[in-house]
């Protein structure tokens, strides 16, 4: 690909949404994940 | 025995040796996709670099229809037999089939600015991709409305079955109806009018969106186990 593109802010744009959404989701997805695991394992030692 | 691999504790066990593999998958998969989208594949001889933005929104867009393919048939399984693998495999998809939707959405309209000059239209392919993102919220929205999860998942099972009809007016969009959206250049009956310069790294995206949706899945899959076993846990107090 050229830097010197017209379309680079819109190809950058679309690239660096998708990464960065995936990234987020993965993220947020794993931080549920592990505190359901937490929040499991703390139960379950109460009773 | 014969239900075995529906049964929450099978899937768990099936999944825990695949989760890594699935996840490794997704990150080759992206790499060389990004690879051959950004750097190696040609540019376009009518839209320049512009048409890189395909390898991103197509794929997208594929996912996003195959999730509520997926939601619809495990509502079905869950509608029908109340079936509480399905049930959670349903729930666990949603958010992810929003987000393949949305991404479809914005990358759709940063590819539309400077070829169409515009971002969005409402065109009928571009209206019923919309349509699904709402399919998605009334889905979520229905079943998180009801305090008990077993009441929630029949209300937006059934909508989740009525919106099916969406799927094939999405694909037939840009037939049926005169559109800004361009036809299908891959997903027809013909063979695919598209170079497999171009073809490759547009494969190679839908193969990580895929694994990264299956990866996704079973980490969703978990969690809401997780939130039924401490809601049981919870009552018995």
């Amino acid at each position: 690909m050229s830097i010197s593109t017209p379309y680079l802010t819109y190809i950058l744009g679309a690239y660096g949404v998708t990464l960065f959404s995936l990234c987020l989701f993965l993220g947020w997805t794993i931080f549920q994940w592990k505190k359901s695991i937490h929040q499991l394992n703390n139960s379950s030692h109460e009773t | 025995m014969k239900y075995r691999w529906a049964r929450p504790n099978f899937f768990l066990k099936i999944t825990t040796p695949l989760l890594p593999v699935s996840f490794i998958l997704t990150l080759l998969f992206l790499t060389g996709g990004l690879y051959l989208g950004l750097i190696a594949s040609p540019p376009d001889y009518l839209q320049g670099d512009g048409m890189r933005i395909m390898y991103v929104h197509v794929p997208a867009s594929w996912i996003a229809s195959l999730i509520y393919a997926f939601l619809a048939l495990m509502s079905f399984f869950a509608f029908v037999w109340r079936h509480l693998l399905a049930e959670v495999l349903a729930i666990s998809s949603v958010p992810i089939g929003a987000l393949f939707t949305g991404l479809s959405l914005v990358t759709g309209a940063l590819w539309g600015k400077p070829m169409w000059g515009t971002y969005w239209v409402w065109d009928a392919r571009l209206t019923s991709v919309l349509v699904l993102l709402f399919l998605y919220g009334g889905y979520w929205a229905l079943y998180k409305s009801y305090s008990r999860p077993e009441q929630g998942i029949r209300a937006a099972s059934l909508l989740a079955l009525v919106g099916v009809i969406n799927l094939p007016i999405i694909k037939g969009s840009v037939e049926w109806w005169n559109t800004l959206h361009q036809p299908a250049s891959l997903i027809k009956l013909s063979s695919p009018s598209i170079d497999p310069s171009m073809l490759t790294p547009l494969l190679l995206m839908a193969g990580a969106y895929f694994f990264y949706f299956i990866t996704l899945l079973m980490i969703r899959t978990r969690t809401e186990l997780n939130t039924r076993k401490l809601l049981i846990l919870e009552a018995k107090k």
